[in-house]
């Protein structure tokens, strides 16, 4: 959805509207705060960050104060920013070096910048090997060793029982750590 | 200790990671989504307009009200969903690994010949006829999904439901024979008998009236709701009502003359689909119901009683465990049978064992129909929790049928 549609449909039915962009954006809304705060965050702080998110653009654009057209671009800004912020705030009693703090690394060396390039290319391995399962039980390997999710809750995203779910998960984890093993892959 | 298997990897990820998995997979599921959505609302100070329920709604996906009672919202959440999933499975939606649709069963009507017992009963027949017990062997292996529906062609049969009796195994032999000083419980012809019993339950009862509980836990609160049931399996048409722990009756389900009907008390809305009696099932061999596949896909179910839709179903899990039985049971080495006790004054197996993730099992079986008595699954790693039980039970007894009243209730409409 563009913004110059979503203004539009705004002036004609607000709530519809909304529901529009919010139907449209959750899922990619939810998989950045999701992906950053998945190690500090319960669900209840994932849910409330990415409501915060909606209400941010929601506001924005009842403002008028936001202008630009790349929709997209404009709800990622708010979400990493939201998140970021999050995550601090959850953060904030565990062990975190500050950027500001004279202890802080330096910037990083061209070693990281490597390791986070081998970071990037086994990520995009593990997702292709994931994707090779087919699905239902690519997503199921995905709701339940990344999102967390136990059989009930997958089975209100996958349409199979909570058992199936239960059996496929256990025969596609399998099946993935072969695939693993076989690529060098070790998780 | 074998450390957990986690895709921390992912986490913190660059935005073609981030971009890789919001393309192809879903975050959240319809319940959260909506859950999300009111609470931006609220934030945003919009009124509740948005989420009243208005008149005969025309719903782009069913919006489940928020309800005064947290077991209620459960089960619209977990209960109703879930069931509403196991329902659209069963009713002819399609699933890449359970040929139950209309669409298969017509393909594979033209292969499959009716088939009879070896031995012919006669008006002058006194002993009564049995099938043979297969002892129970790994899943076979096949290539590829047509490989292996042409596995499960060659070893099932199209049977008249009216005459599903006849395709028993001799129940009275095995009870007794496990009843037996001296002899081995778990014998794999011991644990055959009981795992056909859980696949077969179906083929050992004509009707089921009793009472059933389960446990809940929903955002760190624990919940015990229940349900009556009244279940005519020789007609296929059933009652159910679900109960939460302050005796209101919030869910129930009609199963009769060709429809489903689901009634949500609270909401006072109900949803009618339509759900043809089965005349005749495909009743592969015990051996040949489930079949592993190479990647991509790997795994092909028959399951009979997924095709016999009169029961809500946490009745029907309990009533007909065909699945649940393939779920945690297939693997002979993962289960034991502890002994033969009585529960709810019937005869039943108690079982025990662990499953492949860790989850402790424990089952009760009624000897004489397959009825899965009990349930209880926990894993202490994770913190699942499944527990399931009958708490009252009458076979083979009389059935009225409860009709359903649609007065002052508002029908659910979809649209896609």
């Amino acid at each position: 959805m563009k913004h110059s549609e979503y203004r539009k449909l705004l002036e004609n039915d607000k709530s519809a509207a909304q529901r529009a962009l919010f139907r449209d954006y959750l899922n990619y809304v939810y998989t950045i705060v999701f992906n950053r705060l998945r190690s500090c965050g319960s669900r209840e702080d994932i849910d409330e960050c990415v409501s915060d998110v909606f209400t941010d653009v929601f506001a924005s654009y009842e403002n008028k104060s936001n202008k630009t057209d790349d929709m997209k671009g404009f709800i990622l800004t708010v979400a990493l920013r939201k998140a970021a912020a999050y995550y601090h705030r959850l953060c904030r009693n565990k062990t975190v070096a500050s950027l500001d703090d004279e202890t802080a690394k330096d910037v990083p060396s061209e070693e990281d910048i490597s390791v986070a390039a081998e970071q990037s290319e086994t990520r995009k391995l593990l997702l292709r090997l994931i994707e090779s399962l087919g699905e239902p039980d690519a997503t199921i390997i995905i709701q339940k060793y990344y999102y967390g999710r136990n059989s009930r809750e997958i089975s209100e995203i996958v349409p199979l029982s909570p058992a199936m779910i239960r059996v496929r998960s256990s025969r596609a984890l399998k099946k993935l750590r072969k695939l693993l093993a076989d690529n060098d892959i070790s998780i | 200790m074998k450390k957990r298997f986690d895709l921390e990897i992912l986490e913190n990820a660059d935005m073609n990671t981030i971009d890789a998995l919001s393309d192809k997979y879903s975050a959240v599921s319809e319940a959260e989504t909506e859950n999300i959505f009111r609470r931006v609302m609220q934030n945003s100070g919009a009124a509740d307009e948005e989420l009243r329920v208005k008149g005969v709604e025309v719903y782009h996906r069913p919006v489940w009200k928020k309800l005064l009672a947290a077991a209620s919202a459960l089960v619209l959440v977990t209960g109703a969903t879930a069931g509403g999933v196991y329902l659209y499975r069963n009713f002819g939606a399609e699933t890449a690994d359970m040929p139950t649709d209309n669409a298969e069963e017509a393909t594979a009507e033209e292969h499959i010949e009716e088939e009879t017992p070896t031995e012919v009963q006669t008006e002058e027949a006194t002993e009564a006829v049995f099938m043979e017990l297969q002892l129970h062997e790994a899943a076979p292996y096949a290539e590829s999904m047509e490989e292996a529906k042409a596995i499960i062609e060659e070893h099932t049969t199209l049977i008249p439901w009216a005459d599903r009796h006849n395709y028993r195994v001799d129940v009275k032999h095995y009870a007794e024979l496990l009843q037996c000083e001296g002899y081995d419980i778990n014998s794999l012809e011991a644990k055959s008998f009981i795992y056909h019993m859980l696949r077969n339950s179906f083929l050992y009862f004509d009707s089921a009236v009793g009472t059933l509980n389960w446990y809940i836990n929903y955002e760190g609160s624990n919940f015990y709701p229940s349900a009556e049931f009244q279940i005519d399996l020789q007609n296929q048409e059933g009652y159910s009502k679900c109960i939460n722990e302050d005796n209101d009756v919030f869910l129930e389900f009609f199963a009769y003359d060709d429809k489903i009907i689901t009634k949500e008390n609270i909401s006072g809305i109900y949803q009618e689909e339509t759900c043809s009696k089965a005349e005749m099932i495909r009743f592969p061999e015990d051996n040949y119901r489930y079949i592993e596949i190479a990647p991509p896909d790997y795994g092909l179910n028959e399951c009979p009683s997924c095709s016999i839709n009169c029961a809500w179903n946490k009745v029907h899990d309990q009533l007909m465990p065909e699945e649940l039985a393939l779920a945690f049971l297939d693997n002979f080495d993962n289960w034991q049978i502890n002994g033969i006790s009585e529960y709810l004054g019937r005869t039943a197996a108690e079982l025990s064992g662990v499953y492949d993730d860790g989850s402790e099992l424990k089952m009760t079986v009624d000897l004489y129909t397959g009825i899965m008595l009990e349930l209880n699954i926990e894993n202490s790693d994770t913190g699942f929790v499944d527990k399931m039980a009958v708490t009252s039970l009458q076979i083979d007894v009389p059935v009225e049928r409860v009709e359903f009243d649609p007065s002052g209730l508002t029908k659910r409409i979809y649209t896609d």
